[in-house]
């Protein structure tokens, strides 16, 4: 797997992404004559992913049969020989992969034809709202320049390792900056908490929900309201029914299913899941909302209804960051994307010179100059 | 696994829980009038054994609702409970010379310092609870040891007022209505506030989220630290009353007057509906548990079983009850080990 680690080293101190491998490595030990993999490239970046599919490669030279689950549809359409599309519980068709496109597919996975995969909405973009300067925390990102304007989605897009959930942890208040400002709405950010941070806006979605982001042994309303505890507490006493109204609403904004507020979280499908997570930072009303992944191992339909969620909320005034490894994703919803690298911004990219091949170009170091004559 | 198959949380599972707690205990109080109708003991319905099972509940119970904080947020128990409430006991006898009420105030000082140190290593260093509180509860024996020198003290003994030890006897003796005492009394007021504190406050929604995922909690913005500190504190506090009553029963400052509470407690707990993984369970539940467990003991005690018989039987019950936590606690992945 081409993995440049310590064999002794304990899984948890080693990133989502190598666990991953070893997961996968872990897996090809047994030497299967049938090996079905599960979105297993949820986690992985591109060059990563280019090494799992040459392994594939191999294995289907050596007569392994594979059964790849997978809702990224350019992977598909890439090692695939035949496609099997399901829906609700059922096998929609079966295809050769020459015989289908990608509309074709989408439009069997959705049930509904979708004639542009991200539909772009107008939005006014104000003035700026998130001001942050120099910020650096020493051995993770340094020089950090960033403005996000109200009603605009702002890209962060790298490679693993760039320093981008480092950046979005200092953000949030989860750690602390040596150098830099942060000022939101004109004023510096007070406080060295999350919660103070919370507080004045800025919220912050993880890319890990089911250790980090929810509490799966607790209800869909009990997380929900997880966030926004103190707004529902007057002296000291807490009620669960004022937080009623805005619970309902989420569920019924975001297609959670079942639209059950009693139900434990833990039950609920990845894609439900990662809506309730969402459901909880909206219902935190924050004036900057930073996404970590915010789509990572969701099924297509619930893909579709965050990302309308993630507008939405845009087009009302917030700010949103948006972290993610998804390219389309990226490429589809960002205003400008600015691309990060070793710990820097080495650019920023407008929406028009967006497109997967840039995106992936820049976050390995094109920084768009042409060479020198 | 029963906690991840659960599809519905919610105050309906818990009131039926509850519930079930207390049918338990109704049934063990007919397993006692039944050994009664057949001769096997006497006098288990009588008004003075069950005033005896309610002050042997009323003690227990009021550990256990301190130490059910300790559980919610997730740190399974407080083991520095039995010297706690030794020491708190010595020093109130030996605080009577100055008055009655400044000892009282000098004990709970005294309690609420053991709690806070409990609360600020396991919160904020992450130290083991069951580990940690064990060591405190060795270091504080060996400063009773020191402090007094291996001596059990009275309270006549350091010329303390008449109406100082008058005072301190009355903590256990004193009796409302000829019937009711001011363990139990303060058990009911404490199961009150408990279970609206647990239940109603943004404290226990927040200790709710932090038991149930610390990590979750965290980056919710809840400020863990500080509820855990809070949890370990209320749990000292209850122990230092239970503490008081203990040693005013026994009219003696001696090590052992808290012996056992913290086995007792935690089995309560469990028995009441509470899990050790946290997150889960109700005071009320608790309660049920205390009852149960004080119900069981006189009910052997009556029957003639001997002490230690008894403690093989209450170790059975702790380690089927709490062992069989620990195992859904596993599966769960949070079993510590």
């Amino acid at each position: 797997m081409c993995l440049d680690l310590d064999p002794n080293i304990p899984i948890e101190d080693i990133s989502q992404h190598e666990a991953q491998l070893v997961e996968i490595a872990k897996v090809l030990g047994n030497n299967p004559s049938i090996l079905v993999m599960d979105e297993p490239t949820s986690a992985l970046s591109r060059e990563e992913v280019e090494r799992l599919f040459a392994m594939i490669g191999d294995l289907k030279r050596r007569g392994i049969a594979i059964v790849y689950i997978s809702h990224h549809l350019p992977e598909i359409f890439r090692i695939a020989d035949r496609v099997t599309v399901m829906r609700d519980a059922k096998k929609i068709a079966t295809r050769p992969i020459g015989e289908v496109t990608r509309e074709e597919i989408v439009q069997m996975m959705v049930g509904k034809s979708v004639k542009e995969f991200y539909r772009r909405d107008a939005r006014s973009i104000g003035d700026v709202r998130l001001r942050v300067r120099g910020l650096s925390r020493f051995g993770f990102f340094h020089g950090v320049d960033l403005e996000a304007r109200r009603g605009e989605i702002l890209g962060i897009c790298g490679l693993s390792g760039a320093g981008r959930t480092e950046l979005a942890k200092v953000l949030a208040g989860l750690d602390h900056a040596d150098e830099g400002s942060i000022e939101l709405d004109g004023k510096p950010v007070r406080g060295s908490t999350m919660a103070e941070f919370l507080e004045q806006g800025i919220s912050y979605l993880t890319e890990d929900r089911k250790t980090e982001g929810l509490a799966t042994r607790l209800a869909m309303d009990e997380n929900v309201l997880s966030a926004i505890i103190d707004r529902l507490t007057r002296v000291a006493v807490y009620s669960k029914a004022r937080g009623k109204p805005a619970v309902d609403r989420l569920i019924g904004e975001l297609s959670i299913y079942p639209p059950d507020p009693s139900r434990t979280v833990g039950n609920l499908s990845g894609g439900n899941q990662q809506k309730v997570l969402l459901a909880k930072w909206l219902a935190s009303e924050p004036k900057v909302l930073i996404l970590d992944e915010p789509t990572r191992g969701v099924d297509i339909g619930a893909k579709i209804t965050i990302h309308a969620s993630i507008e939405k909320l845009a087009r009302e005034g917030c700010s949103v960051l948006l972290i993610s490894s998804d390219l389309p994703e990226l490429v589809g919803l960002c205003d400008r994307v600015m691309i990060m690298r070793k710990g820097h911004f080495i650019r920023e990219m407008q929406y028009s010179e967006c497109s997967e091949e840039s995106l992936l170009l820049a976050a390995n170091g094109d920084t768009g100059r042409a060479a020198c004559p | 696994m029963s906690d991840l198959r659960t599809v519905r949380t919610g105050s309906f599972s818990n009131i039926m829980s509850t519930a079930g707690v207390y049918g338990i205990a109704v049934l063990f109080l007919a397993l006692g009038a039944l050994l009664q109708a057949t001769g096997a003991i006497g006098n288990f319905l009588s008004p003075q054994n069950m005033l005896n099972i309610v002050d042997a509940v009323a003690l227990v119970g009021i550990v256990a609702v301190g130490m059910s904080f300790v559980t919610y947020s997730g740190h399974f128990a407080d083991m520095s409970v039995p010297t706690t409430m030794g020491f708190t006991g010595y020093i109130c006898i030996e605080m009577l010379r100055y008055g009655f009420l400044p000892a009282l105030l000098v004990a709970l000082v005294v309690g609420v310092l053991i709690g806070l140190l409990n609360g600020f290593v396991i919160g904020k260093f992450r130290a083991n609870p069951i580990i940690w509180t064990l060591a405190v509860n060795y270091v504080t024996m060996g400063m009773i040891r020191l402090i007094w020198a291996n001596k059990q003290i009275y309270p006549d003994m350091r010329g303390s007022g008449e109406k100082a030890i008058a005072l301190f006897d009355a903590i256990y003796r004193l009796r409302f209505f000829h019937l009711i005492g001011l363990p139990l009394v303060m058990l009911v007021v404490l199961v009150i506030i408990g279970q609206f504190v647990l239940t109603r406050t943004s404290f226990g929604v927040k200790l709710k989220l932090t038991g149930s995922s610390l990590r979750a909690a965290k980056l919710s913005g809840i400020a863990v630290e500080r509820g855990i500190m809070l949890s370990f504190v209320l749990c000292a506090l209850t122990a230092t009353i239970a503490g008081l009553a203990v040693t005013s029963l026994s009219r003696v400052g001696a090590w052992y007057n808290g012996a056992g509470y913290d086995f007792k407690a935690v089995t309560a707990i469990v028995i009441g509906g509470m899990t050790l993984a946290g997150g889960r369970g109700t005071i009320l539940g608790v309660l049920g548990g205390s009852l149960i467990i004080g119900i069981l003991n006189n009910i052997m005690t009556l029957v003639g079983i001997g002490t230690f018989s008894q403690d093989m039987v209450r170790g059975a019950i702790f380690i089927i009850v709490v062992g069989t936590n620990a195992l859904s606690l596993r599966r769960l992945g949070r079993d510590d080990a």
